[in-house]
């Protein structure tokens, strides 16, 4: 029973893994400005061909190719073919009317059959692209992205270092005004682009080329076979790591700043992160001989610090429905027990929340000073009165009491058992409140309650609850369809 | 000498806004380092209240 007990305090300890390997990223940033690859870069232009898939985005696509001609990079070395995979709305006139306008830099390649999905719509023009010599590297983007002015010309003098196959830039989200949900995805941007690959750069081990911002070299694409991936839902993961275990070098670049618009409700969101999820669940799979498997020579993959970090966000789910599992059953062998496992777990919380939230806002304070709010609601309400009384229980415990005996109430006491009971389950079940947030949004009142319930939850619990839903789909195998997300041209940027 | 090398813009202007924008990002990079100080104090800060509070 002893050893029982112990193995049920080591998978609560367990649950502050995800956390911790977090923490341990953020304090990689602090080695970056000595881990730059600035020294091998040069101002080297190259001629590079802008691929942007398009299916019905006539809203954004003629403000897109405006943009990318205002770019400070020469004209005569850059040009935009946009592939229309079939589209049915106004898409093929814009596009006509801007290669009008931009004669030369401006091409239309359309499918007639289209709904394949990104990668194939992409390989159709890769194709034709990598025929002409003219190409000398290839910048893949989306339809509704913006890239400041200066960022291309950053990206490119990555490339000068033959050993650089591609780069990517920092996407950060434009939505404006946007609402509670987009401000939360402006904060998750700093933490998993800003901060994350940041700490990728001085481990030497990229996770993901955005998909919005992958620049590759003409020698890079040639090497993976001129082709994109089409038999995952993470295309761009896959060219990351095909690039990295090829012995080429993916370099972040965090000035190189590009604009997205994301979804502002959380049905659309619920379907981007499903395949996201899905996508990483299947990359994975498919790279099973590289994690733990360290091999200095070629690539950083199989390094113990980069598998802990794409394994403690991969299975976060399960450190949490393991963590409040075993609190609930040493709840009722040892309260005791419990009761500072709970302290462990919750302490851990709070110091490396503490210590995340306030680098994140510190690493791009612009951003910083739009979701500083949804920052700190990041864990969600209840979650942050429970780091209140890990942290505090003493005084908070006093005071509780003494605002409740003035009001003539003492139920605090007499509920002690289930409130304690409630905090072990909470870890898990906000999951479920986050679900239910989703469930809300389409019904009456869905328009209030849904935020309400997120703040509760935690958008951390959201994310979470999407990649449950992925284990279930990749677990049954269901269809990988390519759910397109909605662009609506809502972005106010700088550039 | 590699082939990209060779391909390096070489013109005065190109250069000196590479340079200065290698600099700018270097700087900032050297900055996020020493901000690394103040989310650390708030951890100590949070350990000393946790002591001192039980």
């Amino acid at each position: 029973v002893i050893i029982f007990k112990w193995v049920l305090v080591a998978f609560v300890i367990a649950g502050t893994l995800p956390l911790v390997v977090a923490s341990y990223q953020f304090l990689l940033i602090g080695l970056h400005s000595w881990r730059l690859h600035y020294p091998w870069c040069a101002p080297y232009q190259p001629r590079v061909t802008i691929l942007i898939p398009a299916w019905n985005e006539a809203a954004v696509i003629g403000g897109s190719i405006d943009r990318l001609m205002g770019l400070h990079y020469p004209r005569d070395r850059l040009r935009i073919v946009v592939i229309d995979d079939a589209s049915t709305d106004q898409t093929p006139e814009v596009i006509a009317a801007k290669a009008d306008q931009y004669p030369g830099s401006v091409l239309h390649l359309r499918r007639e059959v289209g709904g394949q999905g990104k990668a194939q719509t992409l390989n159709y023009a890769l194709s034709r692209v990598l025929a002409d010599d003219w190409m000398q590297a290839v910048l893949i983007m989306d339809s509704d992205v913006i890239y400041e002015p200066d960022s291309l010309r950053l990206m490119t003098g990555h490339l000068a270092d033959p050993r650089v196959g591609s780069v990517t830039a920092y996407i950060k989200e434009g939505s404006r005004p946007g609402n509670y949900l987009t401000r939360f995805i402006g904060y998750e941007y700093i933490t998993a682009q800003a901060a994350a690959r940041r700490s990728q750069n001085v481990l030497g081990a990229i996770a993901c080329l955005a998909g919005g911002a992958q620049l590759h070299s003409r020698a890079n694409l040639e090497a993976l076979g001129g082709r994109i991936d089409t038999e995952t839902l993470a295309e761009d993961t896959v060219s990351t790591f095909s690039t990295q275990l090829r012995g080429a070098m993916v370099i972040f670049e965090p000035h190189a700043v590009v604009w997205a618009e994301e979804p502002d409700r959380i049905v659309g969101l619920w379907k981007q992160r499903l395949r996201w999820a899905r996508g990483n669940l299947q990359v994975t799979r498919r790279f099973r001989g590289v994690w733990f498997r360290p091999s200095r020579r070629k690539n950083r993959l199989g390094t113990v610090s980069f598998g802990l970090i794409w394994f403690a966000l991969l299975l976060q789910p399960i450190f949490l429905v393991t963590s409040s599992a075993s609190l609930v059953t040493l709840f009722f062998i040892d309260k005791s027990l419990a009761w500072h496992a709970f302290h462990a777990l919750w302490i851990t919380n709070v110091l490396t929340y503490a210590f995340i939230t306030s680098y994140a806002l510190l690493i791009d304070p612009p951003t910083g000073r739009h979701v500083w709010r949804e920052a700190i609601f990041f864990p969600g309400v209840v979650s942050l009165i429970i780091m209140l009384i890990a942290v505090i229980p003493v005084p908070l415990r006093f005071v509780t009491y003494h605002v409740l005996g003035y009001l003539g109430a003492s139920v605090v006491k007499g509920y002690g058992a289930e409130a304690e009971l409630f905090s072990y389950i909470w870890l898990a079940g906000s999951m479920v409140v986050a679900y239910l947030a989703k469930l809300a949004e389409g019904h009456f009142g869905g328009r209030f309650l849904s935020p309400l319930l997120i703040y509760i939850a935690g958008y951390g619990s959201l994310l979470c609850a999407v990649m449950c839903a992925a284990y279930g789909k990749e677990l049954v195998r269901a269809e990988t369809s390519w759910d397109k997300t909605e662009k609506t041209g809502k972005m106010v940027t700088t550039a | 000498v590699s082939f990209r090398d060779l391909e390096v813009e070489r013109q005065p202007e190109t250069v000196s806004r590479f340079d200065a924008d290698i600099a700018s990002a270097a700087r900032y990079e050297r900055g996020l380092a020493v901000k690394i100080l103040i989310p650390l104090l708030i951890v100590a800060v949070l350990v000393l209240i946790r002591v001192f509070a039980t």
